[in-house]
């Protein structure tokens, strides 16, 4: 049988898209709530490519909060990550930067201070 | 028939003007941005003109004719740059209303500011679906242009200078139908010779600087577009017989603010 001049894909591990690298990084909000409140990953798609959307949503009333959202034109590095809590856009081209800069965002005294404070509101 | 003022007043104190600019246009809801209304004369002044003042983040000042009533909606716990409000009209029909002071353009990227567009008009349809009708406008300092991919795009406010999209209310993107805003400052972008062409007046250096910006919008659906006579939208350029541009036709900030009001008509 002919074996073509494609090579084999079947072997080739994909890499995680930035949507599933988004949702393990962001995970366990609702665990560390209570339940009240749960972090969602939305994917926006515009003429340059993907914006991803972090998005805390109070669980109660279905009300949500954007963090930070990131815009790439392809579904994995390099990417810019956008939002109040960050001085400007940040680049980011692995996974290691990666990494950096979600922790920070979500350890930053703004993004806790914004959680502590939806949680005082809902009582 | 209500009127409503919107203005950035800079966190100045310009009471005096917001008084007569409601007697002037017969103002019914009042709506200010930046307003730091902390030690202000306004909602003293605003009462004896049957005016009451409506609970809201610092940097707001909303105050309704007797006649109305207001709610303040939880969704506003989330961020102190917007409010939501349940109003009801004196006929007895309630709108919601998101006031609005986005992220400026000089400290924050134009993503940031389309994730918070995307946030009111996600927790407006979230109200609406609660109150089961979709009179709503979001009004405010937008920080944006009507024409700005995060206020046209579906991934912000999706507000558009369109009153529908082949009959529909409703757009396909990305094969979801999203419903959509009606932008109808649009229709007064660059109406006007020179003062008043928008609300803003910045005449910066860089290569593309369209010197009039309209930063103050007020958006609106579609569907109760009815009750929102366009020819009303107006931004003012004068205070009585004072006006509110320098010479050369920019905001005069040293006597009032650096944003121009506006008014407009909601009747429901």
């Amino acid at each position: 049988m002919a074996v073509g001049l494609w090579p084999s894909f079947k072997t080739q591990q994909q890499p995680p898209g930035m949507k599933q690298l988004l949702q393990e990084a962001v995970a366990g909000l609702a665990d560390k709530t209570d339940g009240k409140l749960d972090c969602v990953v939305r994917v926006d798609g515009t003429e340059f490519g993907f914006i991803f959307s972090v998005v805390v949503v109070v669980v109660a009333t279905g009300h949500q909060f954007t963090i930070f959202r990131i815009r790439t034109p392809i579904n994995t590095y390099p990417a810019m990550v956008e939002g109040a809590v960050l001085p400007g856009p940040v680049q980011i081209d692995d996974s290691t930067q990666f990494h950096t800069v979600i922790a920070e965002i979500l350890t930053s005294p703004l993004t806790r201070g914004t959680i502590t404070n939806i949680l005082a509101n809902l009582g | 028939m209500a009127r409503f003022l919107l203005w950035n007043v800079q966190r100045k104190p310009l009471e005096s003007l917001v008084l007569t600019l409601v007697g002037q246009h017969a103002i019914d809801v009042v709506l200010l941005v930046e307003y730091g209304g902390s030690g202000s004369v306004l909602p003293d002044w605003l009462a004896r003109s049957g005016f009451v003042v409506v609970p809201s983040h610092p940097r707001f000042g909303v105050f309704i004719h007797r006649e109305f009533r207001a709610e303040r909606l939880d969704a506003s716990k989330l961020l102190d740059r917007v409010d939501y409000f349940r109003l009801t009209f004196p006929s007895g029909t309630t709108g919601l209303v998101a006031l609005l002071h986005n992220y400026d353009c000089r400290n924050y990227g134009e993503e940031t500011r389309a994730a918070l567009f995307a946030d009111v008009a996600s927790n407006i349809r979230r109200e609406e679906e609660r109150a089961g009708h979709r009179r709503s406008i979001i009004a405010g300092d937008f920080n944006a242009h009507p024409f700005d991919a995060a206020v046209v795009g579906s991934h912000g406010l999706h507000a558009l200078g369109v009153r529908t999209v082949r009959d529909r209310t409703t757009r396909r993107v990305l094969g979801m139908e999203r419903d959509f805003f009606y932008n109808p400052m649009w229709r007064v972008y660059g109406h006007s010779t020179d003062a008043g062409a928008a609300t803003f007046f910045r005449a910066g250096n860089d290569a593309v600087e369209h010197i009039w910006h309209m930063l103050d919008q007020v958006v609106i659906r579609p569907d109760v577009l009815d009750a929102f006579p366009e020819d009303n939208l107006e931004i003012l350029i004068s205070v009585g017989l004072r006006s509110l541009t320098r010479r050369r036709g920019e905001p005069d900030s040293a006597f009032a603010s650096d944003h121009l009001p506006i008014v407009f008509e909601w009747n429901l």
